[in-house]
């Protein structure tokens, strides 16, 4: 390294960490010359360079990111806390969009069904079915009647939805009417419905419910009637009137 | 099954942020002093550069995982303080000029040979910021040519001519000449 490479490179890098350029520095008295003068100049430039740092510099910044960081936990809890309530207000908007969607299935929509779905050829049997089998199909669902009315040309224990039933065909003129005593749900009282073409009552009856189903509800007082002296036994009226 | 040795899980997180605090801690006492004056010298207001440094360690503290040595730490952060300066004032490229074309005859005295701190302050201070930024990073920061170059996103020889050119325009301002003298004349 020559003079004037050395003091281009004193000019830009005057701690002169190159060994070359120490070399030729060790070697030259008017390069030291320069380089002592370049070292006076640099240690005051980097007094000057070093304006005073203001007092407590430090723990403001400590300060300010402490404070930083509890509101970023902070915000972290309040996103957390709405992100939860978002969460659960769509859950009850989308149980409430299911339920809107598909109405509640009650005991007479259950039945209806029920009558016109598989069973549907029951309607057209007419052969008397003998009282035994009333009897016992009554009694296998734990209800012990008190007479068998006449003239059930169809029945059978048959699971409606989540109820247990006695399904009966009560075919009376060709007109017949679907029987079905819901053995374990009670009714809180009477009411008729309307599916499609059909008509329906359900009553409560003892500890169950009786539902009719028919085209029309002509003979439905009748069938109630029966049906409910044969599980409830006749009405006290009647008895104390002997 | 847990290992007996080893703290429980809640244990681990809170010694985490313990350290972690400390770590931010530990950089803050060493660094916000350097990048203070280093701030101070890039805006030349006292106020916003103490805005500057806040900021910048701020946003360390947002990217501490992010920083594996703390070797790299005074870097680091002359980079993010850097962009927060960059944000406020969205400075443009610098053009730069190469060594070689600078002239090096000889042979005024040395400005440390001329005045006061203060003077010298000044005469920084009216420094185009593209010759005193690389020079503040030189001797203040204590960064290398490569290292500036680095942070500059420049070439070394770039810079070279950068820190050149600031010393050179330094002793023309404190010698009071419009004209750039020369430096470290030869004999």
């Amino acid at each position: 390294m020559d003079c004037l490479e050395f003091r281009r490179l004193l000019g830009s890098d005057p701690r002169v960490s190159d060994r070359a350029a120490r070399e030729h520095l060790e070697g030259c008295p008017f390069c030291a010359d320069a380089h002592a003068r370049a070292q006076a100049f640099e240690n005051r430039l980097a007094d000057a360079l070093a304006v005073p740092v203001p007092d407590g510099l430090a723990e403001r910044i400590l300060l300010a990111q402490l404070t930083a960081a509890r509101r970023q936990a902070r915000d972290r809890r309040r996103r957390a806390g709405w992100i939860a309530l978002a969460a659960a207000a769509c859950l009850v908007l989308a149980i409430g969009v299911v339920r809107h969607a598909r109405p509640p299935v009650g005991l007479a929509d259950l039945v209806v069904q029920h009558v016109t779905g598989k069973e549907h050829g029951a309607l057209r049997l007419t052969a008397v079915v003998p009282a035994a089998e009333i009897e016992q199909a009554f009694a296998d669902r734990g209800v012990r009647l008190a007479s068998v009315p006449r003239d059930v040309s169809y029945v059978h224990e048959c699971p409606v939805g989540a109820y247990r039933s006695v399904h009966m065909v009560m075919p009376e003129n060709g007109a017949p009417v679907s029987v079905l005593y819901i053995v374990d749900h009670r009714a809180k009282g009477a009411a008729t419905f309307q599916r499609d073409h059909l008509q329906a009552r359900e009553v409560p009856v003892a500890n169950g419910t009786l539902v009719l189903v028919a085209p029309s509800t002509e003979r439905f007082d009748a069938i109630e009637r029966t049906w409910r002296e044969a599980i409830e036994g006749p009405p006290r009226a009647v008895v104390a009137s002997f | 099954m847990t290992d007996p040795a080893s703290p429980p899980a809640e244990a681990r997180s809170v010694a985490d942020v313990s350290d972690r605090q400390r770590q931010f801690e530990a950089l803050v006492r060493a660094h916000s002093g350097e990048l203070y004056r280093y701030a101070y010298w890039l805006c030349g207001q006292e106020a916003l550069a103490q805005d500057l440094v806040q900021e910048t360690f701020l946003r360390a503290w947002r990217a501490l995982d992010g920083l594996r040595e703390d070797v790299a730490a005074k870097a680091w952060l002359a980079t993010i303080l850097r962009r927060e300066h960059a944000r406020l004032f969205e400075r443009k490229p610098m053009p730069t000029t190469d060594i070689a074309e600078l002239d090096l005859g000889d042979t005024s005295p040395g400005p440390e040979h001329l005045g006061e701190d203060a003077v010298l302050r000044s005469a920084i201070s009216r420094l185009d910021a593209k010759y005193r930024e690389p020079l503040v990073l030189q001797v203040l920061g204590g960064f290398s040519l490569a290292e500036i170059a680095a942070q500059l996103g420049i070439s070394e020889s770039a810079v070279m001519t950068q820190v050149f050119r600031a010393r050179q325009k330094l002793k023309a301002l404190l010698d009071g000449g419009g004209k750039e003298v020369e430096l470290h004349g030869l004999p």
